[in-house]
């Protein structure tokens, strides 16, 4: 009898176990939402302590003296890259993270948590925390157009910028000052908050090296100056049998087109409002079809690898490691993976900075002409369900960072984590900041490398500066309406434009323009059409920024 | 005294008397059935989905109703009708390619008398299913790149070819590759039903045709494969109603942009134009066509199987 009821016993508990276990998948952090309920919403806005953060404390002075430690624990989710970058720690827990929660967290009873986001696949992620209710509190996006659509689809709330400067005044006067205001507002609504871009119209912290030894070895004692210096090295080193494919090459992993260099300047106002985006690519537009042709003329000569469109970008990196190619660029920082490899894979190699002109050809590109960044870094928006609370909290962790950026930006090494913690410190500003240019960079060139790029990068950056005064930098327009046609088709029109753009690169140069065309009105009829006539539309009822002159 | 038994039938098998006697065993099967209910089931009211514009901040009442115009769109867009084509075209190249694989493999591996050899080769086949397809995308490409890979190194070094075969880079030549990887991944471990299935025939047959005279051919063509007949058509059955399934796990590691036409399968189209599109309602509406159809192809199956004298599935 005894022996029955323990095996009854037994069953029950494994059974509730199992059910519980089950069942706990269905379970959803307790959080009041005012989603789908009305009444709720009304009750949200007759409160004014909920809805006016910087009222939801006691005490009324601006800035950090008015902060004081909340009573009840905040939990503040933060959206934030994971680039899947090796040997590093994780986003969710890493010196920085530490750091932060023992400083800010700790100190106002705040607990910071960072949410992974798949750098390459960001809306996606952001759609399926939406889907299941889980949004972060702080949302951050660099590409104006994915932060409009967030705002059109409710995934974000609107914001009160008087209450935001009580709690954030050094951030917000930043803001002013930055001119960053006209970049706030969807559909006429605030939504947005902008971090700090330093010179951003020069895009000095991007530097493309090249083989330096190989130039010499081909005879040339001078990065090449113009595009046909470029094609004469090119075809020099394939003839010394230093490398097959030069320039190597790799799959179309983004929709933009560095297309700059190839629009007639000054550029048509319209033409540059329909088709000049991070979001989709221009394909039919002019500007694009030289520089594929261009692309297909080099992929003919044999300096792009014939099967470029099977290498992803860690084989193309790889194959500059390697010492297959010519050229490899990236971001600078105090600490660069690929520079350390290459120098460790290839001691006696020279490495020197590209420069601006070399793609230079008098009737195609008269001129360098570049993408300037966008004049604000992060596009921060905040959670539709993030409770007053939740959103101080998120306001007084953006000013706190930017108090004390210098303090976050000063441990690479130790916090061991991706481009120097950039991902993290984004909240506020988008490079290291010193007093002068020189020091900037000098904070982001390598280090401990058997050269010192340092010069080489402030001569490429008086180069840049050189181009933007003479107003040939200039960013993409931004919209303060949300392009719906741009959330529809963008995924299948990208899709669409690797085919395309690889099907016109290999194909024979007779046959190209024809090709072009066929393939632009394919293209034009799968969406972009669409888009480009909503964009000028858009464009024409003055909802949008306008081309610098 | 029949009024009386059969009152006496009732009592017994009424449910009350029947909870009470076996309560611990209904407890247990509330297991799978809340599973089921819970992953199989409670999803359902998510379909409803399909006649939204469904965006996920807004939910249900907040995204616009649009009835049927999903399915619509759907139904006219091209590149749907690409992809549906694609699928159907390359399943059934998998079917037939893939479904008799296992068992010629089960068959043979029956036929091997060495046990070590045969346990051997079963661990060997049975390998590739548990590596990721994006594993076996990445070794597919080392191997059999145009230009650098290990097999075009090869047999050019050998001089049996002057220039590279495109295994992965031109779109018939991938398509050979692509099923063919598909039947070295799934063939091992698909033989291990019909190898179970084996093992429930009754050894005195073999015995008995044995004494007759029968050789290892003909045992294995009026025992063996009669023996399995019944395992053979419930898989058939169960891979029929695959026809409109599509593998994205399987289509994108292979993929490059020379091969589209034959990767662009109903699961990139869903990824593409649905989930990457934030186009929700789309993607289950073609996962709901996709299974519809599926369920309709298992449905007939089962009837035409069961006219032939089967069992069947259902």
């Amino acid at each position: 009898m005894k022996k029955n009821l323990f095996k009854r016993l037994l069953t029950m508990v494994l059974i509730v176990a199992m059910l519980v276990g089950a069942l706990s998948a269905c379970g959803r952090e307790s959080k009041e939402t005012v989603k789908d309920d009305p009444k709720k919403v009304d009750q949200k806005k007759d409160d004014p302590k909920k809805e006016d953060p910087q009222k939801g404390d006691t005490n009324d002075t601006a800035g950090t003296d008015g902060w004081t430690a909340f009573d009840k624990k905040v939990t503040l989710r933060i959206g934030t890259y994971d680039r899947g970058a090796e040997g590093v720690d994780p986003v969710t827990d890493n010196g920085y993270t530490r750091y932060v929660q023992e400083q800010f967290g700790d100190k106002y009873n705040v607990e910071l948590v960072f949410v992974p986001i798949t750098r390459s696949d960001v809306m996606t992620d952001y759609a399926l925390l939406a889907a299941v209710d889980d949004l972060p509190n702080i949302l951050m996006e660099y590409d104006y157009p994915k932060v409009s659509q967030w705002a059109n689809d409710g995934y974000l709330q609107t914001i009160d910028l008087e209450a935001f400067a009580q709690v954030a005044p050094t951030y917000y006067q930043r803001m002013v000052d930055l001119n960053q205001l006209n970049y706030t507002k969807i559909n006429g609504e605030d939504y947005f908050i902008l971090a700090e871009r330093p010179y951003y119209n020069t895009t000095y912290t991007f530097i493309n090296m090249v083989r330096m030894d190989w130039l010499e070895q081909v005879g040339y004692d001078h990065v090449p100056a113009n595009y046909d210096e470029y094609c004469d090295a090119m075809q020099k080193i394939i003839d010394a049998g230093i490398a097959e494919h030069p320039q190597g090459g790799k799959m179309i992993t983004e929709a933009y087109v560095p297309n700059f260099g190839f629009r007639d300047y000054p550029v048509n106002d319209e033409d540059w409002a329909m088709h000049s985006s991070l979001g989709t690519a221009s394909l039919s537009w002019g500007p694009t079809k030289k520089l594929i042709k261009r692309a297909n003329a080099e992929y003919h000569k044999g300096f792009i690898n014939p099967e470029y469109f099977t290498i992803d970008v860690e084989t193309e990196k790889a194959n500059f490691i390697n010492g297959k190619t010519y050229k490899y660029g990236g971001y600078m920082t105090a600490s660069v993976d690929w520079l350390n490899s290459f120098y460790a894979a290839n001691p006696d190699a020279k490495l020197a900075v590209d420069t601006i002109y070399s793609s230079v050809e008098p009737g195609v590109i008269d001129f360098p002409q570049i993408r300037s960044d966008n004049p604000y870094g992060m596009t921060i928006g905040f959670g539709k369900d993030s409770t007053s609370d939740e959103l101080k909290a998120a306001w007084m962790y953006m000013e706190w960072c930017t108090l004390n950026i210098k303090e976050l930006q000063s441990h690479p090494t130790d916090w061991n984590n991706f481009n120097n913690s950039k991902d993290f410190w984004c909240v506020t500003i988008e490079s290291v900041k010193a007093d002068t240019i020189e020091a900037s960079i000098g904070a982001i060139s390598p280090k401990e490398l058997p050269k010192d790029f340092t010069q080489e990068m402030i001569d490429n950056y008086h180069d840049l500066k050189e181009v933007a005064d003479a107003g040939h930098a200039y960013t993409d327009p931004a919209y303060a309406v949300a392009i719906n046609a741009e959330a529809e088709y963008n995924a299948a029109l990208f899709s669409l434009y690797v085919e395309y753009y690889d099907n016109l690169v290999m194909c024979e140069p007779a046959e190209f323009d024809k090709l072009y065309d066929e393939l632009s009105k394919a293209y034009l009829d799968a969406g972009y059409k669409e888009i480009i006539d909503e964009r000028l539309a858009a464009y024409k009822a003055g909802s949008s920024t306008k081309l610098p002159r | 005294m029949t009024k009386v038994k059969k009152k006496a039938i009732i009592a017994r098998t009424g449910w009350k008397r029947a909870y009470k006697r076996d309560w611990q065993l209904y407890l247990l099967l509330l297991i799978p059935l809340t599973l089921v209910i819970l992953f199989n089931y409670a999803a359902y009211p998510g379909l409803r989905m399909v006649f939204y514009d469904f965006k996920p901040a807004k939910g249900y009442l907040g995204s616009e109703w649009v009835g049927l115009k999903t399915f619509a769109k759907v139904f006219k867009d091209k590149d749907f009708i690409r992809a549906l084509k694609s699928s159907i075209s390359f399943n059934l190249l998998d079917l037939a390619l893939g479904f008799p694989m296992p068992i010629i493999l089960a068959l043979a591996l029956n036929e091997l008398r060495y046990k070590r050899f045969k346990k051997v080769s079963q661990t060997i086949l049975y390998l590739p299913h548990f590596l990721s397809w994006v594993i076996i995308g990445s070794v597919a490409y080392t191997m059999f790149r145009t230009s650098s890979g290990l097999v075009n190194n090869f047999l050019t070094n050998s001089g049996l070819i002057s220039e590279g075969i495109p295994f992965l880079t031109e779109k018939w030549h991938w398509a050979a590759t692509y099923l063919l990887f598909g039947v070295w991944q799934g063939m091992g471990w698909g033989s291990i039903i019909y190898l179970a299935a084996i093992t429930a025939i009754d050894i005195e047959q073999y015995e008995a045709a044995m004494i007759d005279g029968a050789n290892r051919w003909q045992r294995m063509r009026s025992i063996t494969l009669p023996g399995i007949k019944g395992t053979v058509v419930t898989m058939l059955i169960i891979n029929l109603g695959r026809i409109m399934n599509s593998n994205f796990e399987r289509l994108v590691p292979f993929g490059n942009s020379q091969v589209k036409d034959f990767q662009y399968q109903l699961a990139i189209y869903i990824y593409e134009k649905g989930l990457a599109g934030n186009n929700f309602s789309r993607a289950t509406a073609v996962g709901l066509f996709q299974s519809l159809v599926g369920l309709f192809l298992v449905l007939i199956s089962d009837r035409v199987a069961k006219k032939l004298g089967e069992d069947g599935l259902l």
